[in-house]
């Protein structure tokens, strides 16, 4: 039944876009998906009026335009007619409310505040707005929160790094955790399981996971049963394989500017036709596994991501007490070498050693041991930027 | 029959402490009426539009059609009051 709504929701999308959009023009009369091109980033960016409906080429003053972070690059910029946002914006919305009791005006925070100085947070319609820069300061931090409970904030939308830095400075500050906060929703970062245990021990609060872009809005959302679903009421999701690769995206109601086979950007793996204990059938994403730059191939084609580092941390912490707090991956492209820069509880030779000496023995797997070079004790990789266990240089 | 208008006028009176709450102060309970207009009257964006539709959802216990989500229509109080009245009684 949902895939029936899907598929009727991309034929009427398909026809429009020939239609309507110049890109496509000559695309008219086909309803198949696989004749369409994939877009990238870049053809959006260089030609944005080759996106747009007819109707809207240099009249985009009564749509919304709404632009990505651009901390891949450049932003870029997406045109809504208002409706069609309020239909796209739906499907996540009425999720959050199916599974975590979440409504539109339920009061939130969130670090989107874009503040390098005092303001660091401020209180706003739909609840607080902080800065990241906060995390400098922890008794800002520690402030912050004293305000969160006297504005009864319901929900926390955040990124998976802040998450983890705000965590530790309230676990060290011994700062109480308001109980009105209900639910916690990660965005923007791959999420790391010692992450969400972190974040679930001290707030204990429900969490979830939710993959969206601002090109796309939410793409896909995960249930209480921890299994990330597609929103197939949202976006129709292709993959350059069977089972993931690059994720191409066709939105599925935006006609103001239809994005059609879109290149997000990331890498997943993918599970078609599930069927979830939640209600839901359909496709599940099953690992993000980083943006497309940032997959490192070797000599024997096995792939070092985002993600994969992210596995080999996870494994490693363990075994040296957790004695790991932050860590970062940084590839030479010049010459293909890996560093890593750690910050440990307390510096500790012996422990230095010991990483080193595992990490090897985990790095062994993906034929990258050679590559890694060095392991450096860094006293601060705090991040102003969104954060990624693999920086390229 | 007065059960009927009864009930239609609960849903009424559920549907309108909605859309004043909603308006955040904008529109008072006596300025609601079938002429009212959610974005120029009630000072309704995009996101209290999103809001207003799920609440009425939750509060209805249906889903809107995709059809039915077009700005006119999402926009002006008779028409969603229709829409709803039209939605409950064919639960």
């Amino acid at each position: 039944m949902q895939m029936y709504a899907t598929n009727i929701r991309l034929t009427a999308i398909l026809n429009h876009a020939c239609s309507n959009v110049s890109r496509y023009e000559l695309l008219k009369g086909s309803s198949n998906l696989s004749n369409f091109p994939i877009t990238t980033r870049v053809d959006v960016q260089c030609d944005v009026n080759s996106f747009l409906d007819k109707k809207y080429v240099n009249q985009t003053c009564n749509l919304l335009a709404k632009a990505s972070s651009g901390s891949s690059g450049q932003p870029v910029v997406t045109y809504w007619r208002q409706d069609n946002y309020i239909r796209s914006m739906h499907t996540l919305w009425n999720k959050r409310r199916q599974y975590y009791g979440i409504l539109p005006y339920s009061k939130k925070l969130d670090f989107t505040l874009e503040s390098t100085e005092e303001p660091l947070f401020e209180i706003n319609k739909s609840g607080i707005s902080a800065s990241r820069k906060i995390l400098e300061y922890p008794q800002r931090v520690c402030q912050l929160f004293d305000v969160v409970e006297q504005v009864q904030i319901d929900w926390i939308y955040i990124q998976p790094y802040v998450a983890r830095c705000i965590t530790r400075i309230l676990n060290s500050n011994k700062k109480y955790i308001p109980t009105c906060i209900k639910y916690i929703e990660f965005v923007g970062e791959i999420l790391s399981q010692s992450t969400r245990k972190e974040v679930e021990e001290l707030f204990n609060c429900q969490t979830a996971n939710m993959y969206g872009s601002e090109e796309m809005n939410g793409i896909a959302f995960e249930c209480p049963y921890h299994h990330m679903h597609v929103l197939n009421d949202n976006v129709y999701v292709e993959t350059e394989f069977a089972d993931g690769g690059r994720i191409y995206l066709t939105g599925l109601h935006n006609y103001a500017m239809p994005l059609i086979r879109y290149e997000q950007g990331d890498v997943i793996s993918i599970h078609r036709n599930v069927t979830c204990k939640c209600g839901y059938c359909g496709d599940n994403i099953d690992i993000i596994k980083g943006r497309s730059y940032e997959q490192l191939e070797n000599n024997i084609s096995s792939m070092l991501n985002p993600y994969t580092l992210i596995t080999v941390m996870e494994a490693l912490n363990p075994i040296v007490n957790n004695c790991i707090l932050e860590y970062r991956f940084r590839h030479i492209k010049a010459t293909n070498d890996l560093v890593l820069f750690i910050t440990l509880k307390s510096d500790n030779l012996i422990v230095h050693e010991q990483i080193k000496l595992i990490l090897f023995e985990h790095l062994l797997k993906y034929s990258f041991l050679n590559r890694l070079k060095n392991i450096v004790i860094s006293k601060d990789l705090f991040s102003q930027q969104k954060y990624s266990p693999l920086e390229i240089i | 029959m007065s059960g009927g208008i009864y009930m239609n006028n609960s849903i009424i009176l559920r549907l309108d402490q909605i859309i004043i709450r909603l308006s955040n102060g904008t529109l008072e309970p006596s300025e609601l009426n079938d002429t009212t207009d959610l974005i120029v009257d009630a000072g309704f964006d995009s996101l209290s539009l999103v809001e207003c539709i799920v609440e009425i959802e939750r509060e209805f216990d249906f889903i809107f059609d995709d059809d039915y989500m077009e700005m006119e229509k999402l926009q002006s109080y008779s028409t969603i009051k229709n829409y709803v009245l039209s939605k409950v009684s064919e639960e």
